[in-house]
């Protein structure tokens, strides 16, 4: 079955992306002030029906793969400075906010998500950096796999081992060099294409509607309700 | 509609004066014209086109003496923003000059900024899609396109404006024969509906017969300017039709026993096959083009063969092991692979570093490294002279051959490369032919060559397999002749 992006099936219910940014915003919001381990863990179950709740929405469960290294270090090192318990909350905490967010990311096309902040008047150049950050990553993860691929075929070690650390260079060096490349290449392009011209004429976003409303109510309620109940213990 | 008289430009430089980029050069082109310019790489001509749209002098700096008028604008006294409403340009990096989010998105970045009242956006966008039958395209993001449909839609974003002169930097360089003719037929109907179209490139293919008019360019110089009939002596001059050393009709002896056996491999991606049960063998000394169209599974074989990727049913064996178990360093002594852009490879400061990075490694693991080889491969590549250069700093043709080295100086006794002549010009892929002949037939190197360019893999290879939807469609000696790779 053709998979569809979830930003599709929102528009089908037709929520307004600024009600998608706020909703989502609370969510992320709720990760971070979440204090106790139980709460964690709930919003980790959550979490976890969400992203493969939406299996077909083509969330992008193998990018969470990413992030297994950097949980770790954050495990290590909070383990032998603060021992097991602060280190299993932190990192839970980290899985969460990841989760979170590729869950929001998810839910927002990008094209959305500007069109949202632009009428929360965030300033143009801003939201150009934010665009062009998100469509520009997975460009540079595929060169960096590319690279990894290089520098294998001609018997460069780099895979992710202790005893490779000093070899990882010979992945960040083209990496740097290829995303300085790219910058200038992207410069000259916006240049090109008339960037430092005022844009006229956007096509705003449709006024917000009752559903729009319930929808960001039920959000804020959710979102109180669940401090609440953290707050007083489960 | 362009007049350059007495155009000089170079470009910044930190070490006293930079040499003529453009050298003191006249042109005109009028309206509806369909100009190509071709030339060597360094020959100036892409820096020929950033005049055209203002990027020289106003985005690069620099020294710009001469006069330039495009669209009755001077160009050193209008910036590129403005130029833009008129001239569109189409950057050779499609990556980079597809920045936002769809299609449909790209177009509206254009529309946007010009004087085009919102309420007719909509319009617009669905006649420049249907004009370009690319309308399927419009809600895709551009990292999701195939190249050719990148140019198109890159086509389409310039397009929308209605621009006066649309040009195009190296278009149908890394693009596949189908893709060059969608492309080609693009230009065409563009052309057609009375906009001026100039194509900077160094590929010399079909798209010529559309064409009103050729500039040959050479060290900043125009060398020739005339009709299409008359522009292929100065082609061959100047080096972009290759003349390839003479095909290898009879095979050198080939070793008795295979080194390299692939069986039944298969590999799947999201449930689909990219390869499907593909079958052969590789003995010393052989050459092989591998072929098809993109989609077919030429470069997850490659991987494969490289040890990077794992197949999911078959085996590829080197010696009866399975090759991806074998440990990177030692399996490089059995079977390089060079990728198509060398940039992926460096990350020393000086190219002889670059080149021994390998082979040190090899050492600390107790194989030392043959230096007699190393030395034979830098005088055989030509890297003797470059050897405290930055990689970083040399020319096109100089970073790939560079990277070969880098990759033969491991010594493996096959070598995989993965579309080694794609943005590269005639001349170097005349010299890479010689070096690939002298590899496999001196040094009894197998050589396996992915490639869509037709003449350059007659030039090299003896045996040809060809993929279609990842399986092995043909597996036979190459033909000399006319016939489609």
């Amino acid at each position: 079955m053709e998979s569809v992006p979830l930003w599709e099936s929102a528009n089908r219910l037709r929520l307004d992306p600024r009600g998608r940014l706020f909703v989502g915003g609370l969510f992320i919001t709720a990760v971070i002030l979440t204090r106790t381990r139980p709460a964690l863990i709930a919003e980790s179950l959550l979490l976890a029906l969400g992203i493969f709740g939406f299996g077909r929405g083509k969330v992008r469960r193998s990018s969470l793969h990413l992030i297994w290294p950097m949980v770790s270090a954050v495990f290590a090192i909070s383990f032998l400075a603060f021992g097991l318990e602060a280190a299993t909350d932190l990192s839970i905490r980290l899985v969460n906010l990841f989760a979170a967010s590729a869950l929001f990311f998810q839910t927002l096309a990008p094209e959305e998500l500007a069109g949202a902040l632009r009428s929360l008047k965030v300033p143009d150049p801003l939201i150009f950096i934010l665009m062009t950050a998100l469509r520009y990553v997975p460009l540079l993860g595929r060169t960096l796999r590319n690279i990894y691929d290089a520098q294998t075929a001609r018997g460069i070690d780099v895979r992710l081992r202790l005893t490779n650390t000093p070899r990882l260079l010979a992945l960040l060096v083209p990496l740097l060099v290829q995303a300085f490349m790219l910058a200038e290449n992207l410069a000259m392009a916006m240049e090109s294409r008339g960037f430092s011209r005022e844009a006229k004429g956007r096509p705003r976003l449709g006024p917000i509607s009752s559903r729009d409303i319930l929808f960001v109510a039920l959000g804020i309620a959710a979102f109180i309700g669940f401090l609440f109940w953290e707050r007083r213990g489960p | 509609m362009i007049h350059l008289k007495n155009a000089a430009y170079r470009y910044p430089s930190r070490q006293g004066t930079a040499p003529w980029a453009l050298d003191h050069i006249d042109l005109n082109v009028h309206q509806g014209e369909y100009v190509v310019i071709f030339g060597p790489s360094g020959s100036g001509k892409s820096t020929l086109t950033f005049v055209l749209n203002g990027l020289v002098p106003h985005f690069f700096g620099g020294e710009f003496f001469g006069e330039a008028l495009v669209c009755n604008h001077a160009v050193p006294e209008t910036p590129p923003a403005v130029l833009s409403e008129q001239v569109a340009v189409v950057l050779q990096n499609t990556d980079a000059y597809l920045f936002c989010a769809t299609v449909e998105a790209e177009l509206l970045f254009g529309l946007e900024r010009s004087p085009i009242p919102a309420h007719q956006y909509d319009q617009r966008i669905q006649e420049i899609l249907a004009f370009l039958d690319i309308e399927h395209l419009r809600h895709r993001a551009p990292h999701e396109l195939s190249g050719g449909e990148k140019h198109l839609a890159a086509v389409a974003s310039a397009l929308c404006l209605k621009p006066h002169i649309m040009i195009l930097d190296e278009p149908f360089a890394h693009l596949d024969a189908p893709n060059r003719s969608r492309l080609r037929q693009a230009l065409a109907a563009v052309n057609r509906a009375g906009t001026t179209v100039i194509v900077a490139e160094h590929l010399v293919d079909d798209f010529l017969l559309d064409v009103d008019r050729c500039l040959v360019m050479e060290k900043g110089r125009v060398r020739f300017d005339g009709t299409p009939r008359q522009t292929l002596p100065h082609l061959m001059e100047v080096g972009l039709v290759p003349q390839y050393p003479q095909p290898p009709g009879e095979q050198a002896p080939l070793g008795q026993e295979s080194l390299l056996k692939v069986s039944e491999v298969s590999f799947y991606r999201e449930g689909r096959p990219v390869l499907d049960r593909v079958s052969f063998t590789l003995r010393a000394g052989e050459s092989v083009a591998v072929t098809g169209p993109n989609g077919s599974g030429k470069t997850t074989l490659v991987k494969i063969l490289g040890g990077l990727l794992k197949p999911h049913e078959g085996c590829a064996l080197w010696n009866g092991r399975d090759i991806h178990k074998i440990p990177p360093p030692m399996r490089v002594r059995h079977v390089g692979v060079s990728f198509q852009n060398p940039n992926d490879q460096f990350f020393k400061v000086q190219v002889e570093d670059e080149i021994w990075a390998g082979p040190k490694i090899l050492g600390k693991k107790g194989l030392p490294a043959d230096r007699e080889w190393i030395e034979h491969i830098c005088n055989l590549f030509g890297v003797r002279p470059l050897k405290e250069h930055s990689p970083y700093r040399l020319s096109e043709g100089e970073k790939k051959r560079v990277a070969l080295a880098s990759v033969l100086a491991m010594k493996p006794q096959v070598l995989v490369l993965d579309e080694p002549t794609a943005g590269q010009d005639g001349r170097f892929r005349r010299e890479l032919a010689e070096l690939l002949l002298c590899l496999s037939k001196d040094l009894g190197i197998a050589v396996v060559v992915v490639t869509h360019d037709k003449d350059f893999a007659r030039a090299v290879c003896a045996r040809r397999l060809l993929l279609d939807k990842g399986r092995l469609v043909e597996d036979r000696a190459m033909v000399p002749s006319a016939e489609e790779v």
